[in-house]
């Protein structure tokens, strides 16, 4: 056991991943109380086109141009459903699994110019960002994911206290001087970085459990944001860890989805034994006040 | 009575449909005024337009003789029920505190101060054992105390209230008025979107009645009869609802 | 034999959006998202299980495991704890990572290709034939219509019951319609459709063969049955133009398929008579009959009755272009008059204001 935990590649994976999964966690947060968890769904899948094309325009599989890649067509996504849904009867529901497919579409078509293509080399690596390769993350791959981590989290906190604000009751921020429109920019910014820089390690279709499921945690254990906020982020760290540690010591586990299950188990014990949850509330018979 | 907010001549239009149509009038300083007409009267935007929330097609709203975006920090803000974010996991006293957040800089925390002053804004609001309360897990009076004493916190001479009486129990609504005219005691003022017809006399001095346009307004023993309210009510040019 | 990988995606599109209409129509589109990533982990056990790739357990494995999708999803929102959206979110990641574990693990001693099962290829469909009468056709031809007799059928047969309890579920209940079985008739279906659509178009495509055609539908008719029409036309359209597409470049042929339905989709949200483009115009216009109006309802009024061009001007904060368009308008259908350097309203102008007031039901 201690010679998987002292691996170099184990370290390096295993320092990515946790990273990545506390800052998903906490900003996932943001989302998932909006009533917006699925965003990151469509924005996730809409990135994988944008890895395809910034690998064929620059020719290289570098880590940051190609999340750069990613970044941009998970914002063109994103202000497809925003102008789609405000401009006509269509819900937010069809227009996010209408984009999302789309898009996906659309890298799969590229994706397949590019391998029938002999000017492309190295194309291999390309289909890594749809599944996630975590044990074939470098090293740039990972400080990439901490500077990105570090600057959502750093900018996070800075706002902390208009963000939750605007979260909570927008027409008070707005009184109060707040900007809406910064403030929802800043969200989207952040978890768009934070999805391009993660592809690598979860890939684009199961990213989107790393930014909900800690937030979903977090809620079931308490009413206060900053302590959601805190359990979210611890949440994502231990599955992060532990499902690299599983990964790495059984071999042929992929490190995205053992990651997610782990998530997915500390889910499903939440839901049941929670401060919140379903048998504590059946056992108090509380009635909890009326949501609306 | 000294004039505190001046509005002339205010136009707005939501797209092509006109929702205030040349509104000239004032409310005097240290009052509780009321503003009362019937359902798409434009009431919400009047106060909207008072808080720079909306952008008018024409006219000009001053504070103290002052452009009303220049005053915004004296304004404190009672929103409607259906404007707020259930889901977040806040408590009583995380929602009280986001009143100091006005007197704090960009990056500037709530201190021990801070939180005192929004446990004396909850005690005011008979709301300090509440305190660790889940806002969601509150009664629609409860939750309007809270939204109060966060106004209270937030320590503004103004205070705008979109409709605070709406669906609340009556020791909610007793205590609000109570608060109300202790804190018009201590020079505040109230501006306050009210829907029940029956009650303007007894909690209110001064009453603007609007419909699209200034019905009547001024002192309440002066405007508050029946011509102007069913001026307000009953008679517009066009079809009514 | 290439006009056969067409077919096998004309009838792929039409069987998935015909009960696509329903699904938009019932705000379901990401629920079907979420079924058609978890039927992998259905046709992932049933095929450990019975070693077949063609075994018609995969379809019935694959479709109750979608069932179960839809059930767990329904349970846990129901618990009032976590938000339907984020529910649908973590469900359908959590059961497809599972899926993609035992594939990734087992995958190297078995024939269950990832690349093919999550990314489908209808290249491929011709070279599993099936005898059908006589006659060699491509299996998923043969699968894929016999599902969209199906839904023809369930559509046909429970036409009434789909659109009232899509339009109003609550009224449907009292009214005594089944509203459960409706709905898990209808998510069955779907799910079937989505493991036989699987090996043409894959997990992730799948669903924009069941919402594109009907919500480019749904942009242009509002009626159901129009609606059906018009997603089948769409259907058949988005087919043939994205199967032209890709074999002119040499692409994947369901990639560039859901691709173009973003395209015809975009389009007809763009330049459609009711479209993103017309209604701009459109508020455009009244905007600026709006502000002519504002005007002249000024100047109806006893302190304003006569203006000048700077007072216009400073009162709705106008530039001097606006203003000039707005007079020269105003001026050229006689609304107002010029006398020296200050406008008054004419007769016609009188007559409009009290014309407008009571279109705008402003108090006299």
């Amino acid at each position: 056991m201690s010679d998987i935990l002292t691996s170099y590649t184990f370290m390096i994976v295993a320092l990515g991943t946790v990273i990545l999964a506390i800052a998903s966690g906490i900003i996932g947060t943001v989302s998932v109380i909006k009533g917006q968890s699925l965003i990151g769904d469509a924005v996730g899948h809409a990135t994988f086109p944008g890895v395809v094309l910034a690998f064929m325009l620059a020719g290289t599989r570098d880590a940051l141009t190609l999340a750069l890649g990613a970044l941009l067509l998970g914002i063109i996504a994103f202000f497809i459903i925003q102008i789609i849904t405000e401009h006509s009867t269509i819900t937010l529901d069809s227009a996010l699994a209408l984009v999302l497919s789309s898009f996906f579409g659309l890298g799969m078509a590229l994706m397949s110019f590019v391998q029938g293509n002999p000017d492309f080399e190295g194309t291999q690596g390309l289909s890594d960002y749809i599944f996630g390769q975590a044990a074939y993350m470098l090293r740039s791959d990972v400080y990439l994911i901490l500077v990105a981590s570090g600057l959502s989290l750093l900018v996070f906190t800075l706002f902390y206290q208009q963000l939750k604000i605007y979260i909570f009751d927008p027409v008070y921020s707005r009184s109060i001087g707040i900007s809406n429109m910064m403030m929802n920019f800043m969200i989207l910014a952040i978890t768009i970085t934070l999805i391009a820089v993660g592809l690598k390690a979860v890939g684009a279709i199961l990213i989107v459990n790393l930014l909900i499921a800690p937030a979903v945690i977090g809620q079931l254990w308490s009413d206060r944001f900053i302590h959601v906020l805190v359990i979210a982020g611890i949440a994502g760290a231990v599955s992060a860890f532990t499902g690299t540690y599983i990964s790495t010591a059984a071999n042929d586990i992929a490190t995205g989805p053992a990651i997610i299950l782990v998530l997915s188990a500390i889910v499903l014990l939440s839901l049941l034994f929670a401060r919140k949850g379903l048998l504590r509330r059946s056992m108090l018979k509380r009635k909890v006040g009326e949501r609306s | 009575m000294e004039t505190l907010i001046t509005i002339k001549d205010l136009n707005v239009a939501y797209q092509e449909k006109p929702a205030l149509w040349h509104v000239n009038m004032s409310i005097p300083v240290n009052s509780r005024t009321a503003i009362v007409g019937p359902n798409g009267a434009g009431k919400s935007t009047l106060i909207k337009s008072i808080m720079t929330l909306i952008k008018p097609i024409s006219g000009k709203i001053d504070i103290d003789g002052k452009d009303a975006r220049h005053a915004l920090k004296r304004i404190a803000y009672v929103p409607q029920k259906g404007e707020v974010n259930w889901d977040f996991p806040a408590t009583v006293l995380d929602v009280v505190l986001m009143g100091r957040y006005v007197h704090k800089g960009w990056f500037k925390r709530t201190n021990r101060q801070d939180a005192d002053i929004a446990l004396s804004a909850l005690k005011t609001m008979k709301m300090e054992t509440f305190r660790n309360r889940q806002i969601s897990e509150l009664s629609g009076g409860q939750r309007q105390r809270v939204f109060l004493a966060r106004a209270i916190a937030q320590d503004a001479d103004i205070y705008i209230m979109d409709e605070p009486l709406q669906g609340i129990d009556i020791t909610t609504e007793k205590l609000i008025i109570d608060v109300m005219k202790s804190l018009q005691q201590e020079g505040k003022t109230f501006i306050v979107v009210h829907h029940q017809l029956d009650t303007v006399e007894e909690y209110f001095d001064y009453a603007v009645i609007l419909n699209k346009t200034v019905i009547a307004e001024g002192s309440v023993e002066a405007i508050w009869n029946e011509s102007n309210i069913k001026q307000a009510y009953y008679e517009t040019s066009g079809a009514h609802e | 034999m290439m006009i056969e990988v067409l077919f096998v995606l004309i009838v792929t599109a039409l069987a998935a959006s015909l009960l696509g209409v329903f699904l938009v129509l019932r705000g379901m589109a990401m629920v079907t998202d979420a079924i058609s990533h978890t039927i992998l982990l259905g046709i992932v056990i049933a095929f450990f299980i019975t070693n077949d790739i063609r075994s018609p357990w995969l379809i019935i494995g694959a479709s109750l495991v979608g069932l179960a999708t839809v059930y767990i999803i329904e349970l846990v929102s129901k618990t009032e704890l976590i938000r339907q959206d984020a529910a649908i979110g973590f469900v359908f990641t959590a059961l497809f990572a599972i899926a993609i574990m035992l594939v990734s693990k087992y995958a190297g001693n078995v024939h269950l290709d990832m690349d093919v099962v999550l990314m489908g290829e209808v290249i491929f469909a011709p070279f599993n034939r099936i005898d059908i009468l006589g006659f060699s056709i491509p299996n998923a031809l043969w699968q894929l219509s016999i599902i969209l007799l199906i839904n023809i059928i369930f559509v046909t047969l429970f036409y009434k019951e789909l659109k009232v309890t899509s339009f109003d579920p609550k009224f449907a209940y009292i009214a005594g319609f089944s509203v459960a079985f409706i709905h898990y008739a209808l998510m069955t279906l779907v799910s079937v459709t989505a493991v036989a659509a699987f090996d043409a178009v894959g997990s992730i495509l799948v669903i924009n063969f069941f919402v594109a055609p009907a919500l480019t539908a749904y942009l242009m008719v509002k009626r159901l049955g129009a609606m059906i029409g018009l997603t089948l036309v769409f259907a058949v359209l988005n087919s043939v133009a994205g199967y032209c597409i890709s074999f002119y470049f040499d692409l994947s042929v369901a990639g560039t398929t859901a691709f173009v339905a973003l395209i015809t989709f975009m389009i007809v949200f763009l330049f459609n008579s009711k479209g993103f483009i017309s209604s701009r115009i459109q508020k455009m216009q009244q905007k600026k009959a709006f502000s002519r109006a504002m005007i002249l309802m000024l100047m109806s009024e006893q302190s304003h009755q006569s203006l000048t061009r700077e007072e216009i001007m400073s009162h709705f904060n106008l530039s001097t272009r606006q203003f000039n368009r707005h007079i020269d308008h105003l001026l050229i259908n006689e609304y107002m008059e010029k006398d020296e350097e200050r406008y008054m309203l004419t007769r016609r102008g009188e007559e409009f204001t009290h014309y407008t007031r009571l279109k705008y039901e402003l108090p006299a």
